[in-house]
């Protein structure tokens, strides 16, 4: 069913794509930060989409390791920068318009930040990898309605902007200002809160520390809510996220725009989402979770535009 | 280390992931969303909710035990409806499910971490030595009802499962004190770290009491029943990669206990019982390998082994007056006693969890273990006992309501016997928050050291050719196990939002050959050249009757939104025995006819436990404990066991950092402990015991 969903949607892009063809080509350099599967599944999504609307793109693709190669290849009117690498890259390196994916928003306006002083891309985007606020939530309220309070930890030196939250639920957030008490202030969070949702903060959720705060957070039965599917698989009870295919389904879209006016939106976050559910971590927590699609109709009916 | 030092290391590990380039992340990277990790709550880590269990289940967690206001494990237990808990003096508490035949309760598994710590040669718990603080415990699940399948041969009627905190779960340094009543007296110091590859955390404690008063007997002017422990535990995980994780729990105690009465009675058993100090050695090393394969299925192979050295040598009491005659004939000389045990257990353990399909989750195992006791005094001989186990349990979702919990395990014993133990559950979800269960399961206790090969007593002088010996316990042996056929039906609902629940029970379990201390003069030919000598006759253990338990628990956890919450414990038990008819001299033994007709005592018609806990704002707590039992007769006490009730208080002020519950750095608690509060004069197992009203301080402090 949300398999279906997403079909829908992309194949809906595409016939956007094919009515905007345009006659001029238009020369895109991919710019990948890695050539991990995550990377690779944009790039093979993307090119698919465009293939798919007949678009006149040319695409040039080139990792974020072989910068020395990069202005040596004829003209580039759009450089699509994957990832915070290639961004940076593509930020000192190119003066063609920029798009940046997989970037996240933090990430993105840090960057912008640094080199505000230098000469910037006139032109530049962003399709964020963070899910809205309104969306997370929205989707917390979806599959557990009963738990309210929303537990979120942070470390002090990570820019963080809290949200406003709906009716009916309430923030428990904690500023960690130093290692030694992240799990003091982990089981102070899990004490006073009914769900744990994982923020993008490297010092918190470092792989080595995940381990240990969902082993505790599952001691304390409190659920948590992470980024990726990877977090579902580890033990989280569920997670929202776009994947590489989601995001080059927008960024496709957004190619195609520009080639025919030669802008770029606003900065946005992704127009397509997944949920994932661990049942078996639900089951042993006592938490009764819907279907995928009754969470994902409800999140609907809620209407995902609090963002 | 520290969580701060994850940032440099991710800078140093960050080329590798991103192709040879030196970029390090100045800000947020999409990193934190690609990032893969192992998994961590794997099928064996992630537990059967109560409500999909194939048995009734007691959890007592970490805040219950603290709002008991429990000095000593054994204590918690009495927030299990239908447990006995007693204590023949202050360092030997009791505890056994729907009653006990006599003070070695021994008719239940006890885990601790998964070592089973049900030890030979008696079988019973020493719930005093082993070397695990009762701070250290995170939580206690008790199967209510023969778990053979689950847990193994004595899980006759139940079995408890002690878990304490992970390695990872103190990252704090905390040191406690207590003072009070009755010579109390507690210090323990506890600290851990969590780390990149290794957590650990590291207890030390010592504990000390005077135990209870005695009460006046003729000649008899004080219990001497105190005790001091002294222990060290430590629990180590190293995780190198993220599929495998290593868990490695290292324990010792050392432990003194004051024996004996004064001065001593001169006769009968008394003369075995000087006044004196029993020292008790006891260590443990456990490591358990746990690998996680892909699917969420895992391996996780456990070794173990236990120690426990008792040192118990005297001088017996001088034999004044002695009766019967055989004694006078050694009147007025004292005779070297050793009632030692030096016990080894060794477990070995593979187990493989599985999930088949997202409806099906397969756990099966193989295992051994040897037990070797060296107690001259005690056994016939030192025995080398190994039992082997293969078990599966199979956890299958039939439809989205129904769910079936099968298993079995079979076992091969010391005496060399197989026996399958199975069990058959069903629990139907009527809805999300209320089922049913219904239960079939059979379970078998393989006889103790003590019942098969005891033969207890010590040497007294050698007149003429014959010697002569004083001997209590005389062992036949050729007992079978004991087995237990269980049937329950049981709901288990939630109440409301908080998590409120309501679990009853109504069970019948029909337990054959029950072995029992036969207090009979019938006991088996002496040895050659030997006279058996006692005061009263050696004792024998047999099987000759059958019981029959009915009964009806519920328990009641209600909460009061987050800060107070109610438990309520009630449980009604029939018991009844007969001679079985595969017992010869079932008519003329009354012995046996006693110990059957004494049988249905042995469980308290109605008991009843209740715990309230409140927190209130500003870091105050409250815990008020209530316990209720009617009469009962274990079969071995001296005297009917009165009603007894009673309450116990604990009040609690947190400061600083602990006022929000956050037992970290930087604060601490003081509490304050009244035992008994309602009752100056309290008498249970031992009748020539009483529990004073007694109270205790204890400060704690977090760094």
């Amino acid at each position: 069913m949300f398999r279906q969903f997403t079909i829908l949607l992309l194949s809906s892009v595409i016939v956007l794509l094919t009515t905007l063809a345009q006659a001029e080509t238009l020369n895109v350099r991919l710019l990948m930060s890695d050539s991990t599967p995550p990377y690779q599944q944009f790039s093979a999504a993307l090119n698919k989409a465009l293939v798919e609307s007949n678009a006149n793109v040319t695409i040039v693709e080139s990792h974020a390791g072989a910068i020395l190669q990069l202005g040596s290849n004829g003209k580039t009117d759009l450089v699509v920068a994957v990832g915070m690498k290639a961004t940076e890259l593509a930020t000192t390196g190119f003066n063609a318009p920029l798009l940046s994916i997989m970037v996240p928003k933090a990430g993105y306006e840090a960057l912008l930040d640094k080199y505000s002083s230098q000469k910037l891309p006139k032109t530049a985007s962003a399709i964020y990898l963070d899910q809205p606020w309104g969306r997370q939530l929205n989707f917390i309220q979806a599959a557990l309605p009963k738990h309210s309070i929303v537990g979120v930890l942070y470390s002090s030196n990570t820019p963080i902007v809290l949200p406003r939250l709906p009716r009916g639920m309430s923030l428990n957030a904690k500023s960690v200002r130093s290692a030694d008490i992240l799990f003091d202030a982990l089981e102070n969070i899990l004490n006073s809160s009914d769900v744990l949702l994982v923020v993008p903060d490297s010092e918190i959720y470092s792989s080595n520390n995940v381990r240990n705060i969902l082993l505790t957070s599952y001691r304390y039965k409190v659920p948590l809510i992470g980024l990726s599917q990877a977090y579902v698989n580890a033990g989280a009870l569920g997670a929202i996220f776009s994947t590489p295919e989601q995001l080059a389904g927008q960024a496709g879209e957004m190619i195609v725009s520009f080639a025919r006016n030669r802008q770029l939106p606003e900065p946005q976050y992704p127009a397509l989402f997944s949920i994932a559910l661990n049942s078996q971590v639900a089951r042993s927590l006592g938490i009764v979770l819907d279907s995928t699609e009754a969470i994902l109709e409800r999140m609907n009916k809620a209407g995902e535009g609090r963002q | 280390m520290k969580l701060f030092r994850y940032r440099l290391s991710m800078a140093v590990l960050l080329p590798g992931v991103f192709c040879g380039s030196t970029w390090a992340a100045e800000y947020p990277t999409e990193q934190d969303y690609l990032q893969e990790f192992p998994i961590v709550l794997s099928a064996s880590r992630l537990s059967q909710p109560i409500s999909e269990t194939p048995n009734a289940m007691t959890v007592i967690d970490r805040n219950m035990i603290v709002a008991s206001g429990a000095r000593n494990i054994a204590d918690v237990f009495k927030l299990v409806p239908g447990m006995y808990v007693g204590y023949q003096n202050g360092h030997t508490p009791i505890v056994a499910y729907r009653g006990s035949t006599d003070s070695l309760a021994r008719r239940m598994q006890v885990l601790v971490d998964g070592r089973s710590v049900y030890l030979p040669v008696f079988g019973q718990v020493d719930w005093v030595e082993f070397p695990v603080d009762i701070t250290d415990i995170e939580r206690i699940e008790v199967v209510r009802g023969p778990s053979a399948a689950s847990h193994g041969s004595n899980s006759v009627q139940g079995v408890i499962n002690i878990l304490t905190h992970q390695a990872s779960g103190v990252p704090k340094t905390q040191v406690s004190v207590s003072r009070g009543d009755a010579g109390i007296s507690d210090i323990s110091a506890r600290l851990g770290s969590i780390g990149e590859d290794w957590d650990y955390r590291v207890a030390l404690a010592s504990h000390a009491d005077n135990g209870f008063d005695g009460l006046y007997r003729t000649n008899i002017w004080f219990n001497n029943d105190s005790s001091a422990k002294q222990l060290i535990n430590t629990r180590i995980n190293y995780h190198p990669t993220g599929s495998h994780s290593f868990n490695i729990q290292l324990g010792y105690s050392d432990t003194s206990r004051g024996l004996g009465d004064f001065p001593a009675a001169q006769t009968g058993k008394g003369i075995a019982t000087p006044l004196r100090i029993q020292k008790t050695l006891s260590d443990f090393q456990q490591i358990t390998w746990l690998h996680t394969l892909p699917e969420n299925n895992d391996v996780q192979l456990s070794y173990y082994h236990i120690g426990r050295n008792t040192k118990d040598d005297r001088y017996s009491n001088r034999c004044i007056t002695c009766n019967p005659g055989a004694l006078n004939v050694v009147a007025g000389l004292s005779y070297p006693i050793n009632d030692g045990a030096v016990i080894h257990r060794h477990d070995l353990e593979l187990q493989h969890t599985l999930n088949t399909s997202p409806d099906n989750r397969i756990v099966w195992g193989i295992g051994a273990r040897q037990d070797s006791v060296n107690a001259p005094n005690i056994l016939a001989y030192s025995p080398t006992w190994r039992e082997y186990r293969l078990f599966g349990h199979d956890e299958w979702r039939i439809t989205r309501s129904g769910l079936v919990n099968i298993g079995a395990m079979a076992e091969k014993n010391a005496q060399g016997k197989v026996r399958a133990s199975p069990r058959i559950s069903y629990n139907h979800h009527l809805s999300p928050r209320n089922t049913l269960r219904a239960s079939v399961s059979v379970a078998y206790r393989n006889p103790e050291m003590i019942e098969e090969v005891g033969n207890h007593g010590f040497l007294l002088a050698k007149i003429g050719s014959t010697q002569y010996r004083w001997r209590d316990i005389l062992s036949a042996g050729g007992l079978g196990p004991e087995r237990a056929l269980s049937r329950e039906v049981g709901y288990i609902g939630q109440l409301d939002d908080n998590g409120s629940t309501l679990d009853l029970r109504a069970y019948h379990d029909q337990i054959s050959n029950i072995i029992y201390l036969d207090v009979a003069t019938t006991y088996p030919a002496a040895d050659p050249g030997n006279v058996i000598a006692s005061s009263i006759s050696p004792r024998n253990f047999k099987s000759d009757f059958n019981a029959t338990y009915t009964g009806l628990e519920g328990t009641l956890n209600y909460k009061f939104g987050e800060r107070s919450k109610l438990t309520v414990n009630y449980a009604h038990q029939i018991a009844k025995a007969s001679p079985s008819r595969s017992s010869p001299i079932a008519a003329f033994n009354p012995s046996l006819i006693g110990a059957a007709y004494n049988y249905r005592l042995t469980v308290p018609l109605n008991s009843a436990s209740l715990l309230l806990s409140h927190d209130f704002s500003g870091g105050m707590q409250i815990g008020v404990g209530f316990y209720h039992m009617d009469p009962v007769q274990i079969l071995d006490g001296a005297a009917l066991q009165p009603l007894t009730r009673y309450l116990d208080l604990r009040v609690a002020q947190r400061f600083g950092g602990w006022r929000n519950k956050k037992e970290g750095a930087g604060g601490g608690e003081i509490a304050v402990v009244i035992q008994n509060v309602l009752n100056d004069h309290y008498i249970d197992y031992s009748t020539t015991i009483i529990g004073k009203r007694r109270a205790y301080l204890t400060a704690t402090l977090g760094f």
